[in-house]
């Protein structure tokens, strides 16, 4: 039974099921597999996760380029236009300004494009922080239990009854404004979660019958924890980092929004939807423009974790 | 089954007790020693390729004996000695050597295999562990597991989840038959397992013990199941051993009330015999190990106590050559009633 291809899966994969003892025949599934190349399989027949992903590149690689040729097209992000002001202020989007210009005259677009840098740059490094702080707490609550598991997920849910936008304005007061001291707060303040979801798998596992076998066998502690409690319990945290993104972009636009994040002129999506909210009437595409980055980039994010959990998930049909 | 039961046994098993906190987190025990009895001062041996079954209900302790004996939990009391050697004191190396020398099959064949990796990798894994062979030569030996198992060898890439219960539950067995060990613990290996799968797989156990001399610990709740392949029998209560023989005595001539009305409650494939056999139904359900009756553990549901019952604990006690019985009436009135047809 090779791979179905995508357009049958179900059917021929539910034959490959009920495959009797033996029978096999023609059967070829000695093709080395892996279980990546698989997860890969399940996750291009996903197109809602595939349109998110190519969206999340394409955003990527604006942000990343962006030095190359935004300026020279639609002008500096940050640089007032001061002396024509009268001219160029306030824009409604056109062919020389696709997204319009704002009150002293930048290009939205351009704009926009450099707030992605900033976005994306604190959506993964914010969670890389949650995430790192997140597996080791999770790890050790779980695999040592008693008196660290008692105290860190305490701590956790003292964390966790804090408003989130709240603390991260606290702790970026308390650090000082810098966008550095914005993806520490967010990261640092995204741990809770992450411990939990990964504690919750971990212990699960651990109590699970093949981990027993693998302890009866003789395995090291260093062989079950690699080879059989970290596979099956890392699918949960990919997918759940891949959502945190989406929510970090979402919290820095927050902070921003709220004046304590990024700080003018350096463009990010918050601080523009700011800056635009005091002409929502006469110049709505100050508000809408990087309003629908966020929306996109954030709900490219979460569907990309959902794809991705189904994928991981080895239970489902192959692809 | 070449069963020696002469010579010294392959383990022996003394005073087993294993008791659990009754109550789970951090102040456990701090206030109050309330514990669950799950296996009580049970003593028994196995003999080099012999198959010992071992039977009761559920919660009964008959698991908690096969996965302390295996060390995955520490006994409270009593020792276990594998090839005349105390297991509780072995130390890193020793205990590595006695892991290839005793293997578990587990209950649930959906639970036992990591889901992560191919069959290939999880027949394969007792030989990585313990060193055996180059990679080539591992996956010779798992190809041909595979086949002597009944699973295509070919399927050696597949994942667990492509698989029936059944095939699953025989790549459990292939596993555990990877470092050809002396005694392999079944725990309820066909209890998940459809009724005509059962009897493939009972066949297929068979087949092995034959082929490789093992000797095998089958844990069963079902006589029926373990009547087919045990060289001898014994009953488990609520922690205790409550009689122990070899099985066609204990099928025939049972002693102890509990495994009169267990054999009783195995149906009988001749309805005549069925209609005019007597049930022995016992009242109420087994009481709760955290604080089991006085005296014979049995007593609050046997159909024949005294008073007797619920003041002394019954000694276990030889009442036949080779028949080990715990009731204080075994002697007096053994009953040795059963309609079991062998």
């Amino acid at each position: 039974m090779k791979y179905p291809v995508s357009t049958q899966g179900a059917g021929a994969a539910a034959a490959a099921v009920v495959d009797a003892t033996k029978s096999g025949g023609s059967a070829s599934g000695a093709a080395s597999r892996t279980l990546w190349g698989d997860a890969w399989k399940r996750l291009r027949q996903n197109k809602l996760a595939i349109v998110a992903a190519i969206w999340i590149i394409f955003v990527a690689l604006v942000a990343i380029t962006a030095d190359l040729w935004a300026q020279q097209w639609l002008g500096s992000p940050t640089a007032a236009d001061t002396t024509a002001m009268a001219t160029s202020s306030l824009l409604p989007p056109s062919l020389e300004h696709p997204f319009g210009t704002d009150v002293t005259g930048r290009d939205i677009l351009v704009r926009v494009i450099y707030g992605a840098r900033i976005s994306l740059t604190i959506g993964l490094l914010a969670t890389a922080i949650s995430t790192v702080i997140g597996l080791v707490m999770g790890a050790l609550a779980a695999y040592y239990g008693g008196i660290f598991d008692t105290i860190i997920m305490r701590a956790a849910d003292i964390f966790l009854a804090f408003p989130y936008v709240l603390f991260v304005l606290c702790l970026i007061a308390a650090l000082g404004q810098s966008i550095t001291n914005v993806f520490v707060a967010i990261g640092i303040l995204g741990w809770p979660s992450i411990a939990r979801v990964f504690r919750s798998a971990i212990l699960s596992v651990k109590e699970s019958d093949y981990v027993d076998a693998a302890r009866a066998m003789g395995a090291s502690d260093a062989r079950i924890i690699a080879r059989h409690i970290f596979p099956n319990s890392v699918a949960s945290i990919v997918v759940y980092a891949t959502m945190n993104i989406g929510s970090a972009i979402l919290t820095e636009a927050s902070i921003s929004f709220l004046g304590m994040g990024v700080q003018p002129p350096n463009p990010s999506w918050g601080i523009m939807i700011q800056d635009g909210q005091a002409y929502l009437m006469t110049a709505p595409w100050l508000m809408i423009m990087p309003g629908l980055a966020i929306l996109s980039t954030v709900l490219a994010f979460t569907l990309l974790g959902d794809g991705l959990r189904d994928a991981l998930d080895v239970k489902m049909k192959d692809a | 089954m070449a069963s020696n039961t002469t010579g010294a046994p392959l383990l022996k098993v003394e005073h087993l007790t294993k008791e659990f906190p009754a109550e789970a987190g951090m102040l456990a025990g701090r206030f109050s020693k309330r514990v669950v009895s799950a296996v009580n001062d049970v003593s028994f041996e196995i003999h080099a390729g012999e198959t010992f079954g071992l039977v009761g209900e559920s919660g009964c302790g008959k698991s908690t004996t096969g996965r302390t004996i295996m060390r995955l939990t520490n006994p409270t009391a009593g020792k276990v000695f594998f090839e005349g050697k105390d297991v509780a004191k072995m130390n890193k190396h020793e205990l590595k050597d006695l892991r290839r020398k005793m293997q578990f099959i587990f209950q649930d064949p959906y639970a036992s295999l990591n889901p992560r990796m191919t069959i290939g990798e999880i027949v394969s894994e007792p030989m990585t562990i313990h060193n055996v062979g180059t990679k080539e030569e591992r996956m010779k030996t798992v190809r041909e597991l595979l086949d002597v198992v009944g699973l295509n060898p070919e399927h050696i890439n597949r994942y667990p989840h492509e698989f029936s219960g059944g095939q699953r539950q025989r790549i459990g067995i292939a596993r555990a038959f990877a470092l050809k060990p002396k005694l392999i613990i079944c725990d309820e290996p066909v209890s998940a397992l459809d009724v005509s799968i059962q009897a493939q797989v009972l066949n297929l156990l068979k087949e092995l013990q034959n082929k490789y001399g093992t000797a095998y610990l089958f844990i069963a709740h079902d006589l029926s199941v373990v009547q087919h392949i045990s060289d001898r029998v014994a009953v488990m209560y609520l922690g205790k051993m409550v009689e122990l023989s070899d099985w066609k005595t204990l099928y025939t001539e049972p002693h102890h009330p509990y495994t009169q009305s267990l054999l009783s409650a195995v149906p009988v494939p001749d309805p005549d015999v069925q209609k005019t056999r007597t049930r022995i139904i016992l009242a109420g359900d087994p009481p709760s190990p955290i604080d089991p009756p006085s005296g014979c553990r049995f007593h609050t549901r046997c159909p024949i106590a005294k008073e007797i019952c619920g003041k002394e604990q019954p000694d276990f006690k030889q009442v036949a050559p080779g028949h080990f019985c715990a009731c204080h009436f075994a002697e007096k009135f053994p009953i040795k009633t059963s309609s079991i047809e062998l």
